[in-house]
């Protein structure tokens, strides 16, 4: 009983150095979207911090942010999950093809995210029941997910423009690209809402803690009583609906879904969570800071085409961003376990 | 534990190649036909309207799948080819997917026992079937490629898209869209790949060559990915508010920068020029929003292969080893000419 409670004490100690390491590290990385801001909008005279273009870059950003959420879930297990740019292809696709064979549109939204909710559930029984390692399991599924996503459109996207239903046409382009409110991008609207909803999740529930207490440590986790496997399955799940719904709002903006849509997006996703303070070792990480890695990103990327800087060019900058990032964590951890 | 891991980790290889490969081969079922030495077939052809004396003359068209669209354009227009020559025999064989490179060996291979006259190959893969050419070619069997070439020249002729040229056109549509002067940006599908680098290059030479007063922005490379596409595109007209036009050098790319056009209210001021043809192209030239794309001629390559193979049989050596079959633009002004319906349906 006295074990347990100084444990307990213990343990809440640690959660606070690390909750304020955290905070320094998403206020290091909103610092740095801000500074990136402030750059770009002297060295282009303005015209980045245009509204119209700021939107632009919401609407940009979006399906990574997404896709950043689900990965942020899996990586504070301690996992990754390398199919979920396939997941995004898979998910779309599923949805495109639904409609084309006459569905409603709700419905085949719905049967699309099922489509990564399934895909999620594949890889977290890899990873819990079968022990596979996180980063091997989802490598051979990145590759079986793509599959069928190539099997679904047959090796062609899937074009719901080709219907030539003007209304469904438009309200796919709605979904994916349209804008409320003036001018603000839909699927910015729907992702703020998956942030809030997917942040309270993380931060206020139950389900929440048990994320972090198996990424901290699973030993001690699974000793204190709390259900491993379902705590790493429910997060790969979350990470496939989310991905499905990244891949929809990508098919909805073209009304087409492209069988390789996504290819490589999870590795963007990852890079946004963990620039936002997501640790690939597990344990820590917040939907916030996922945003702003989203949008440190993607500022980048368009304030760069802005300033006309050629294309290999921000590829370097870009990658040396990311590793930096993943340096400063490591560096950061390294201090934290002295 | 990391012997079960990687037994799985191979299950899953396999159940994946297993799931990707299954479908396609189910489909061109028909394809593989009697297995008797791997040999498939599709369908035969002859026409004898032609002088009755003369002697048949065989010919095998061996594409890289059979039941796809895009080959059976390929065989259409060879047999209307045949049909119009007369004493000629199309028959279309073809392994069941792309990837039965062994399949495609050894039917050439049972072509070449089998007497046919002459040889019409997409190959699916580039090393692969050089010895089986090589060997047809000692037989005296006359080889024309089509669409897929291999690694040697030993081969009789190679009809297929000059990528090159096929950028140059598409520089000239452009440039007479915007009325020869002004801003334009390139969205192009990779970086390094032969094919893209041949677009990207005929593009700019041809722009530099003749278009003075054109000045192209710049280029990015979206990977074949439409909403990279659309935004790199979308880019491009905040940086450049003068933009004339763009051009998306493959199908994804060009109905990405389509739809970035669309949602930035542009589709009257900046020109969209595409490349390839897709159901997407197709309503994007509806719509109007794409002005033009480069579309293909696999149709000149069935029928032109015919054409080589008959003239060296005749004792008439190709002109050139390497043969352009160009493409067409076709625009929001001839889509609706039935000639170049034809095409875009093809």
């Amino acid at each position: 009983m006295s074990g347990e409670l100084v444990t307990s004490t213990k343990k809440a100690k640690v959660n606070i150095m690390k909750g304020k390491d955290e905070a320094l590290q998403k206020f290091l990385a909103f610092g740095v979207l801000i500074m990136l801001c402030i750059l770009f909008g002297v060295l282009t005279g303005g015209s980045f911090l245009k509204i119209d273009n700021l939107l632009t870059i919401a609407l940009q950003v979006t399906p990574y942010a997404i896709l950043g959420f689900g990965l942020t879930f899996v990586l504070i297990t301690g996992g990754t999950d390398l199919s979920a740019g396939s997941v995004i292809g898979f998910g779309g696709i599923v949805c495109a093809k639904a409609v084309t064979m006459g569905v409603s549109i709700p419905v085949a939204i719905i049967i699309g995210i099922l489509a990564g909710i399934i895909a999620g559930l594949i890889n977290g029984l890899f990873v819990t029941k079968l022990e596979v390692t996180p980063f091997i399991a989802t490598l051979g599924t990145q590759f079986a997910f793509r599959g069928l996503t190539q099997l679904v459109g047959q090796g062609k996207p899937v074009s719901i423009q080709a219907l030539g239903d003007e209304k469904i046409i438009s309200v796919f382009r709605f979904i994916g690209g349209g804008t409320v409110f003036g001018r603000i991008p839909f699927p910015t609207i729907i992702m703020i809402i998956t942030a809030i909803v997917l942040g309270i999740v993380l931060s206020k529930t139950g389900f929440g803690r048990r994320l972090y207490a198996v990424g901290s440590n699973e030993e001690t986790a699974r000793l204190s009583g709390i259900n491993v496997i379902k705590t790493k399955l429910t997060a790969y799940i979350i990470c496939g609906a989310t991905a499905s719904m990244a891949g929809i709002l990508l098919a909805a903006r073209l009304a087409s879904a492209q069988s390789n849509a996504g290819q490589g997006y999870e590795l963007e996703g990852i890079a946004a969570a963990v620039i936002g303070g997501t640790s690939v070792m597990g344990g820590e990480g917040g939907i916030l800071g996922t945003v702003i890695g989203a949008f440190v990103m993607g500022v980048l990327r368009n304030g760069l085409n802005l300033l006309k800087v050629d294309a290999f060019v921000q590829m370097v900058i870009i990658g040396t961003i990311i590793v930096i990032g993943v340096w400063y964590d490591t560096a950061r951890r390294k201090k934290q376990s002295v | 534990m990391k012997k079960v891991l990687s037994i799985l980790l191979a299950c899953i290889l396999i159940a994946s190649m297993l799931v990707g490969c299954g479908g396609k081969g189910k489909e061109s079922e028909t394809g593989t036909g009697a297995d008797k030495g791997g040999t498939s077939s599709g369908s035969t052809t002859t026409d004898n309207t032609g002088g009755g004396a003369s002697k048949t003359i065989k010919i095998a068209l061996v594409t890289k799948m059979v039941d796809s669209p895009y080959w059976q354009t390929v065989k259409r227009a060879a047999e209307e080819k045949a049909k119009e020559l007369g004493n000629v025999e199309i028959t279309h064989l073809g392994p069941p997917t792309e990837a039965d490179i062994d399949k495609q060996v050894q039917i050439i291979e049972t072509c070449i026992n089998d007497d046919y006259d002459g040889i019409i190959l997409a190959a699916c893969d580039k090393d692969a079937l050089v010895d089986p050419v090589r060997k047809a070619k000692e037989a005296g069997i006359p080889v024309v490629m089509i669409d897929s070439g291999i690694s040697e020249p030993v081969y009789d002729a190679f009809l297929a898209t000059n990528n090159v040229q096929a950028g140059a056109e598409c520089a000239k549509l452009m440039a007479e869209l915007i009325g020869g002067e002004g801003q334009v940006a390139i969205i192009n599908f990779a970086a390094g790949t032969q094919t893209a680098v041949d677009r990207e290059t005929g593009f700019t030479e041809e722009i530099k060559k003749n278009y003075k007063n054109i000045e192209i922005v710049g280029v990015q490379y979206c990977n074949s990915d439409p909403t990279v596409a659309a935004n790199q595109a979308t880019d491009f007209i905040s940086a450049y508010p003068n933009l004339k036009g763009i051009w998306g050098a493959n199908d994804q790319s060009a109905i990405g920068v389509a739809q970035a056009v669309t949602e930035q209210g542009k589709s009257d001021s900046i020109m969209v020029v595409g490349f390839d043809n897709s159901d997407d192209i197709k309503s994007g030239l509806k719509s109007g929003v794409i002005k033009g794309t480069a579309v293909q001629m696999p149709t000149v390559m069935g029928s032109e292969g015919v054409q080589i193979v008959v003239d060296i049989i005749n004792g008439k050596a190709p002109a050139n080893k390497d043969v352009d079959t160009g493409v067409t633009m076709v625009t929001t002004e001839n889509m609706n000419d039935p000639k170049i319906q034809a095409i875009l349906n093809q």
